[in-house]
Parts: C-alpha cells; sequence; structure tokens
C-alpha cells in the first residue's frame, strides 16, 4: 500500500459522515496535488475500498461535487496496514536497541 | 535703433562701409541704424569720402560738397542713396567732403562698402556674421536644404520603420504569450476529453474543483496547477485502462481455478504425452524432472500473478453435498479441490 493509499485512507476514515471530504479538500489535507489524488481515488474506487456520492441536491449555484467514503472493506484494509506497520516499527525498532546494547 | 538687431546700432552697417574714408568719424555714427530711408548725423569734425563705386550710382542728387553743415542726412533706397545735407552751419567745414567722382581709390573693403550701398539686409546680416556665409550661393543653400530635408525624411523613415517593427515584435509576444496561456477551463476541458466516455462525470467534478470550497473560486495560479493534475490524471487513467485492457486475459486465468489448473496441468500433461509418444514410459522414468519442474514454474507464476493482481480465487465448489452441509453448517470454508 503506497503512502498516498494510505494518507487518503487517513483522511478518509478521520472525517465525520456528515461532512465527507471531496477531491480538493483531500488534496488540501493531504498536501497532494490533483495528478495524485484522482488517480489514487479511481483505484480504490476500483477495489473497493471506497464509495463515492454525488452531491444531493445539486447546488444551483456551481457543480455538484461528489463525496467519498470509505467502505468496511476500505477501513479494514487500513487497520490491517496500521497493524502491520506498527508491528514493522516495533520489529525495527527492537532489532535497533539489541544492536545497539550489544555494540 | 534696435539693439537687438546687429545690423543696426552703433553703425554696423556703415563702420564697414565708411570707417575707412570717414576721417576722424570718432566712436561712431548715431542714428546709423535707422537704415532705410533715415538719416546718419555726423559727430564733430570729419572727412566723408564717398567710395568710387558710388560714382557709379545716381542717387547722389543732392549731394553738396564743401557744405557746412555738421550733420546730413543719407538716405537709403534700395541701391540708391540720397545725402541730403542739413542748412544749419557747424563747425566742419564742407571742405572736409570730397566730392564723390574720381575721389579716392577703392580701398581693399571696397565690396564691403558696395554691400552697404545696395542695402540688402539679408546680404549685411551675412557680411556681419561671416562673410563667407554670406557670399554663399543659393544653390549651395538650397542643396544644403535639401541634403537636410532628406537626412531629415531619411531619419524620419528611420523612426517609423523602427516603430512599426517594434510595434510588429510586440503583436508578435502578445500573440505568443496569448497562445501560451491557456485558461484553466481549457486544461480541463482537454483533460476530459482524455479521460475519456467511461469516465463522463469527471468534469463535473473537475469543474466544482476549480470553483473551490466556497464556491469563490482557486486563485489563477492554483487552477491551472489543478488543471494540469487533470490531465495528469487523465493520462493516468488511460494507462491504467489500457493496462487493465492488457490484463485481461491473464486476470481471468487468475480469477478461475479451472483456468488456472489447465495453465499449469496442460502444458505438463503435454510434455508427459510427448515423452510416451518418443520414449515410451520408460521416459516417464528417466524424464521425470523436466514435467515436474515445468509444472511447479507455472504454479509459481499462478501465485505471483495473484499476488500481484491482489486476486483472490473463489472458493473451490464442494465435491460432496455431505461436505457443503457441514462446511455450511460449521461456516468454515470449503476445502480446496
Amino acid at each position: 500500500m503506497t503512502a498516498v493509499i494510505m494518507d487518503v485512507l487517513d483522511v478518509l476514515t478521520s472525517s465525520p459522515l456528515d461532512d465527507p471530504p471531496w477531491g480538493l479538500r483531500l488534496c488540501e489535507q493531504t498536501s497532494y496535488g490533483t495528478g495524485t489524488i484522482y488517480p489514487a481515488l479511481d483505484r480504490l474506487l476500483k477495489i473497493g475500498w471506497i464509495e463515492d456520492r454525488w452531491e444531493d441536491p445539486p447546488p444551483a449555484d456551481r457543480p455538484r461535487r461528489r463525496y467519498y467514503y470509505v467502505t468496511s472493506a476500505g477501513r479494514a484494509a487500513y487497520s490491517e496496514e496500521l497493524a502491520d506497520r506498527a508491528a514493522r516499527r516495533t520489529r525495527w525498532s527492537a532489532r535497533g536497541l539489541r544492536a545497539g546494547g550489544a555494540a | 535703433m534696435n539693439a537687438d538687431d546687429p545690423y543696426e546700432g552703433t553703425a554696423a552697417g556703415f563702420s564697414y562701409g565708411w570707417s575707412g574714408r570717414a576721417a576722424g568719424s570718432g566712436p561712431g555714427w548715431e542714428r546709423a541704424s535707422a537704415q532705410d530711408h533715415d538719416s546718419i548725423l555726423f559727430p564733430g569734425a570729419m572727412a566723408l569720402t564717398p567710395p568710387a563705386e558710388t560714382s557709379n550710382q545716381t542717387s547722389f542728387t543732392n549731394y553738396v560738397p564743401n557744405s557746412t553743415s555738421t550733420s546730413f542726412t543719407v538716405s537709403f533706397n534700395g541701391p540708391n542713396v540720397t545725402f541730403n545735407p542739413p542748412s544749419a552751419a557747424g563747425n566742419v567745414t564742407g571742405s572736409s567732403f570730397m566730392p564723390t567722382s574720381g575721389y579716392a581709390r577703392p580701398e581693399p573693403a571696397r565690396l564691403e562698402i558696395r554691400r552697404f550701398y545696395h542695402w540688402d539686409k539679408s546680404a549685411t546680416a551675412g557680411a556681419a556674421v561671416a562673410p563667407e556665409e554670406a557670399a554663399r550661393p543659393v544653390a549651395a543653400e538650397v542643396a544644403s536644404a535639401h541634403e537636410t530635408l532628406r537626412v531629415t525624411e531619411t531619419a524620419a523613415v528611420r523612426v517609423v520603420e523602427d516603430e512599426s517593427a517594434r510595434a510588429r515584435e510586440s503583436a508578435r509576444r502578445r500573440l505568443v504569450v496569448r497562445r501560451g496561456t491557456i485558461s484553466p477551463g481549457s486544461l480541463t476541458s482537454v483533460a476530459m476529453f482524455l479521460a475519456g466516455r467511461r469516465r463522463p462525470l469527471v468534469g463535473v467534478e473537475w469543474r466544482g474543483h476549480l470553483l473551490g470550497e466556497h464556491g469563490s473560486g482557486l486563485t489563477q495560479r492554483e487552477q491551472v496547477r489543478a488543471a494540469r493534475g487533470f490531465i495528469l490524471a487523465a493520462l493516468q487513467y488511460r494507462v491504467r485502462d489500457a493496462a487493465d485492457l492488457a490484463w485481461r486475459p491473464a486476470d481471468a486465468v487468475l480469477r478461475s481455478r479451472f483456468l488456472s489448473n489447465l495453465f499449469v496441468w496442460g502444458p505438463v500433461m503435454v510434455t508427459l504425452i510427448a515423452i510416451v509418444r518418443h520414449d515410451g514410459r520408460y521416459g516417464l522414468v528417466t524424464d521425470d524432472q523436466d514435467p515436474a519442474e515445468l509444472g511447479a514454474f507455472l504454479y509459481l507464476v499462478i501465485r505471483t500473478g495473484r499476488w500481484w493482481r491482489g486476486i483472490k480465487p473463489p472458493p473451490p465448489k464442494p465435491r460432496r453435498a455431505r461436505e457443503a452441509d457441514s462446511g455450511a453448517d460449521e461456516g468454515r470454508p470449503s476445502p480446496e479441490g
């Protein structure tokens, strides 16, 4: 799982359901450009980790927004990836401590 | 007396013409500035010797030699000069005046005197400033004026040409800038075209993105940057679609257990049949390594492909109804077939 995917999932999982993020807000909160965020969203949509909903009712003064929500599968994958990362970090930290103690 | 006129006052013209022959003329001539049809006063005693050239003039009609007047009038009327001695007596005797004709050899400055008698203001002006300047022929003046005009015209034409070239260059630069500057809306339209028909709503999403969080819109620079990102995203969409199209047969094999088994066992069985046909059953014993290695390699390809593509094969169908029932009851996954 790439860092972009992780950052997008992090924003999506931490966003409230009544104020879901959309493209511009995801770009602002992850500090990635549109050329990075939208392909990542497309990929996540394809594998089913997120889903999209169009703004309803559509406003009269601007185009509709496309809100993104994380699915249960996406949330599980994100949690699993976080656990894996924590385990790896712990493992590497323990190796570092052991190496430092041996030295 | 006009002091501003360098050819008037202090006998400018007369001093040239008469200074050599008006003996004891003193510091100058009063009222000598009144040159045209005016009078000249000769202060003090003096001897006036008109130049010889004046003998050729017919204007000395009223000149009276041996006049006792201290002052007399010299009238100028174009090339004609008239001396009008006043009637008032003075200390200067008339003998101090000499008749015009036949007297006094011409002095070297005779031409200047002639210039004075033939009063021409421009000629006198030329003599006062620079005699050689005044002596320049009219043709030279005209030629000089023409040359000046030609130079002026050339310079003007050059200025106009420079201005035109500068204007053309400026217009060309403006055109280049106009061509080089594409609006974010145009870039977004290009991105929508690149995204293709499979994503018809990305245009709506992207145009809403350009309008900003509160509908007030991003800055021009941010819009251009976002629109460039849209193009990049659309290109990635296309590349991914093409890759998905290319992976479609492989994905079909990876998703299907039957096709995966066929992919592994098919070549192995063909190899075994070929060995039996070629070497007989004994060949299976002697060449048994090759089909096994081939099968292991193909199985590894399938597993790697599934991992790479993120494909999980469907659970195998239960072989027996009893196993299916027990599997469903216990909630355990069915054993792979």
